[in-house]
Formats: C-alpha cells, structure tokens, sequence
C-alpha cells in the first residue's frame, strides 16, 4: 500500500487547558480530498492549525509522506510541502497581490510561479498592483489559495474555502479545488457547505467534540440522512437540492 | 529673523537625529511587538564607540567612526536579540525589564569607562564652517545630518517598499504566524531587522556627537523622543517615523528655545492627543 499524503495518528492538541483535539486519526490519500465536517468548535480549524504547526501537538503523530512532522516549526513544514490556505484568508493586507504570491516563492523548477498563479486565476493579476487588504472576498480567497500554491506544496489544507462567499464565487472555488486535485494535488477540505464538500470530496471524515465520529466514501454519508442531522445540525436534505 | 532661521535648520537636525533612532525603535516594535528599551543606550553606546575611535586612531573621520560603530552596534544588537530577547518571545514584561535592564548596564558600563564629562565628537573640517545662503548664517554640519536622515529614510523606504525581503518583512508585521506558515523565515528577519536597526542607531549616535556629544544620560534623554514618535508616527510606519521625528524634532527644538519650562508638557501633549484621536498613530496600521 502506497503510503498516504498526509496522516495524522491520535493527535491530541490544548488551547492553554482546554482539551481541544482529543486523539484525532484520519488520513487524506495522494491525490484526493478528504472532506473534513463538522459543527463550529468541534475543532476543524484546530486539526488544521496543528498540522501546519502553528498549534503544537502535545500527543500523537502527524506524517507527510513518511516523514514526521509535528514536531517541526511552521516554517519548517510549509517548506516541507504544506500549503495552508486558513479560515478567513488572512491575506497580508499591507501587501499588494503580487507581493503575497512572491513572498510565499518557493521551489527550484517550480510547477507554480506568479505567471502560472496569474492563469489560475486572471482576476489577480488584473489587481495585481492593488493592496490585498482592498480586495473582494472572493479575491482575497483566491490569493489565499494562489499564495499557498506558490511554496509548490503536495498537501494543500483549506479551512472553509466558500465562508462568505456568493455562489458564483463558490463554484469557481470549487472548480479550481477539483483542478488542482487533478493534477494530483492531495486537499485536506475542512467545509460547512456540506453540498459543496460532499461535490469534491472523494472521502469523508466527521468531527465531533475533538474526535472523529465517521469516516467513510461520499455516498455513505449520503445515505444516512440521520449522520449529517446528528453531526452536521442541519436537516437532512437531499443534496441534491 | 536669524534666531528663527537657526532654530528652524537646528529643528530639522534634531529631527533627523531623532528619525535614526527611531526608525530602528519602530522597525522592531512592529514587527517582533517588542518596546526596545535599550534602543536609545545602543545610540548612545554608538556616540560613546565613534569617540572612543576617533581619539585612539587618531585620523578617522567622523563618517568613517559612524561606519564602524553602527556596524559594532548592529553585531551587539543582533547577539542581543538571537541569545537574550528571543527566549522571552511573547513575555511583554520580560522583555520590557530585561531590554531596561540591559539599558541601565550599557550606561553604567559606558559611565565607567568613558567617565562622566561629554566628550564632544568633532565635526569634519569640510563641514566646521558655516554657510552663508540668502544672508542668512546656516552650520553646514546640521545640513549634512538633515542630508543623511533623508537618504537613510529613501534607502528604509526602498528597502521595504521595494524589495522581496521588505515584503517579507511588512507580511510579518501583518501577520507573524501567517508568515510563518507560508515559510518565510521569520526568526532570521527578526534577527537581521534588529541588527539594521542597530546599526542606525549606532551610526546615529556618531552622527549625533558633533551636535549633542556622547554623555552620560544620553540614552534617557533620547529614549522617552524616540517612544513619542514611534506613538505619534505609528508603530512599524517609516514614513511614520520620518514626519513623527521632524514634527517632534520641531515642538521639542522651539518648546526649549521659547518656553524652556514647559518643554515637556508641549512635548507630550500632541502625544496625548494622538493617543486619544488616533490610537494607531499618524501612519500607523496597530494600536500600541
Ligand atoms: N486561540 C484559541 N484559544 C482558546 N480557545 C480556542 C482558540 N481557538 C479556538 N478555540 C476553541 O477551541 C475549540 C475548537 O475551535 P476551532 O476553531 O478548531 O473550531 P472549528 O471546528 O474550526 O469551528 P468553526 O467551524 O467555527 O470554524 C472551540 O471551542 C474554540 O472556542
Ligand atoms: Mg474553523
């Protein structure tokens, strides 16, 4: 078995005494998007902050590839091959757009440079001149996403990627996503749009109070109306509407 | 008319002094969030080494003392930070006590082997006399500090406004621990913006030797104007720094020429006002 892109084993993380990750284990396979649900607080953006290193672990392993790498600092594993694309954006706002991209530059032959992030999203390079912090929703999302491609990681992390956005925005999110796992890129999609997260994702795990509760293929979460009404606190709805 | 053409150009001298000193205090303290409280010793610490070289090699030049010094400061200021300061990252107090801390010790240690009297820095020959421009009488040496303040604050400007490293620089102030996460070597930056600020200071402090001499209680009197600017400027802003140091440079120039009593009250003043209108400063991005 081939190993897989990033894996974390019982990792258990501390917001000062708060027990916050409590033993999470899920694993998201080369080339493929694990969608991570859950209710807000269940510890999404936690699980995710931990594996980038800005929350240390204090228990448990996390891998990319074979390599261990929770106890590195965060720069250190962004240069190991992590790509975060955080909760809320967190462009540098005094920056303008092609700054943040050449900021996070990275890699000798790189697949991604400003030119070929510039082609992803054309939007960015028409404002590249412009201070992110100026920018829409949507575009600072897409530098957000730009500016995690530019370190050329194998594991891409993206905390809510549709939060606040408007629906056309959305799908043009959402089809860069599927984009870039096509070319082989490994996501972990942390997502409230349960819609959204159940369209790209090829896996699912559910979190709840620090844990995973679920883990499994698209269309078991799809046939179980009652996980998503339990976990998600939203009604089971067909979803296709 | 001469009085105020004088206290003008001495004004604006003072003000530049003033931008070396605190552009380095501002630089650090938006990017590492750390009140450097040795930053006004380290410029006396600089004023007190261009003296001590120019007497004992005899033949140095004041520009050549400043060179040297700011380069010694900027070596000091980088062990400072990479051994001492580091290990108190995120310890707002600790780092307050510990940066006074090293401030008294530099002061005592300078008092101890340089003695208590100023020791005035002499002023290159070229720039010893004064100018005479529209009859009015103009010291050529406090044209040449004006002159230099302007070219360190072009090469600041450039340096983070221009290049990739001043990005990175500005994305850390931003957002330290986003910078982090998209690799950019914070802890490498932090230690090379606190040598540049050092070294400023350094250089500053000979600079300023013609004009106010290296004497004990330099450091006092300087720190509490650098701390008023970077409030007024803004934290992190070098264009911040530049209009806060003239502007403080004037009040603080004429306050003593004029009302010498309240000097200080003119002097904090506008800083209470800033504090009250505009927490985050003329320029400034993060409230203090
Ligand atoms: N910096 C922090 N300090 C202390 N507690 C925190 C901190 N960040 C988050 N928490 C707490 O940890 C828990 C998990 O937060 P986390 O942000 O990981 O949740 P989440 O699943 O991402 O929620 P959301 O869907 O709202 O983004 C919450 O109870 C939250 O209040
Ligand atoms: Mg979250």
């Amino acid at each position: 078995m081939a190993t897989d892109a990033l894996t974390l084993d019982n990792v258990h993380a501390f917001y000062g005494d708060s027990h916050v990750l409590q033993g999470v284990s899920l694993a998201v396979p080369q080339g493929q998007v694990l969608g991570l649900l859950g209710r807000n607080g269940v510890g999404k953006t936690t699980c995710i902050s931990t594996v980038a290193g800005m929350v240390k672990a204090r228990g448990g392993s996390i891998y990319l590839g074979d390599r261990r790498i929770e106890a590195l600092g965060s720069e250190t594993i962004s240069r190991a091959g992590i790509g975060l694309v955080p909760q809320g954006r967190r462009v540098f706002p005094s920056l303008t757009v092609q700054e943040n991209l050449s900021v996070a530059r990275r890699g000798a032959k790189p697949r991604w440079t400003i030119q070929t992030v510039f082609e992803l999203f054309p939007r960015l390079q028409e404002r590249r001149r412009q201070l992110a912090g100026w920018l829409s929703g949507g575009e600072q999302q897409m530098l957000a996403i730009g500016r995690a491609l530019m370190g050329n990681p194998t594991v891409l992390l993206m905390d809510e990627p549709s939060e606040g956005l408007a629906p056309l925005i959305i799908a043009e999110v959402g089809r860069t996503i599927t984009r870039l796992r096509d070319e082989g890129m490994s996501i972990l999609l942390v997502e409230q749009n349960i819609r959204l997260a159940l369209e790209l994702a090829d896996h699912i795990v559910i979190m709840s109070a620090g844990r995973c509760v679920f883990s499994g293929g698209v269309e078991d979460v799809r046939s179980q109306p009652d996980l998503i009404e339990t976990h998600l606190g939203v009604a089971a709805r067909r979803p296709e509407h | 008319m001469q009085f105020w053409v004088a206290q003008t150009l001495n004004s604006l001298a003072f003000g530049g002094l003033l931008f070396l000193l605190s552009s380095g205090f501002s630089l650090i303290f938006g990017l590492m969030r750390l009140a450097n409280l040795t930053h006004g010793a380290l410029f006396m610490l600089g004023a007190y080494i261009g003296a001590y070289l120019m007497r004992a090699f005899p033949g140095t030049s004041l520009w050549m003392a400043a060179l040297a010094s700011g380069i010694a400061v900027a070596v000091f200021g980088g062990l400072l930070e990479r051994f001492v300061l580091r290990r108190l990252a995120g310890n707002a107090l600790g780092q307050v006590l510990l940066t006074l801390g090293i401030a008294f010790i530099i002061s005592d240690g300078c008092l101890l082997v340089f003695g208590g009297d100023p020791i005035p820095l002499s002023t290159p020959r070229w720039l010893a006399r004064p100018v005479f421009l529209w009859g009015f009488i103009f010291p050529a040496y406090r044209l040449a500090v004006v002159v230099l303040a302007v070219c360190a604050a072009l090469g600041l400007h450039i340096l983070l406004d221009r290049t990739r490293l001043g990005a990175m620089i500005r994305a850390g102030v931003d957002d330290m621990a986003m910078a982090r996460a998209v690799g950019i070597p914070v802890s490498a930056i932090f230690t090379l913006v606190f040598c540049l600020g050092s070294a400023i200071a350094g250089a500053g402090g000979v600079l300023a030797g013609p004009i106010l001499s290296a004497y004990p209680g330099l450091d006092g009197d300087m720190l509490p104007l650098a701390l008023i600017v970077v409030i007024l400027g803004g934290v992190g802003s070098i264009t911040g720094a530049f209009v806060g140091s003239f502007i403080i440079g004037a009040i603080y120039t004429f306050g003593i020429a004029l009302l010498p009593d309240l000097a200080y009250v003119i002097l904090f003043l506008p800083m209470i006002l800033v504090i009250a209108i505009r927490p985050n400063g003329l320029f400034g991005r993060m409230a203090v």
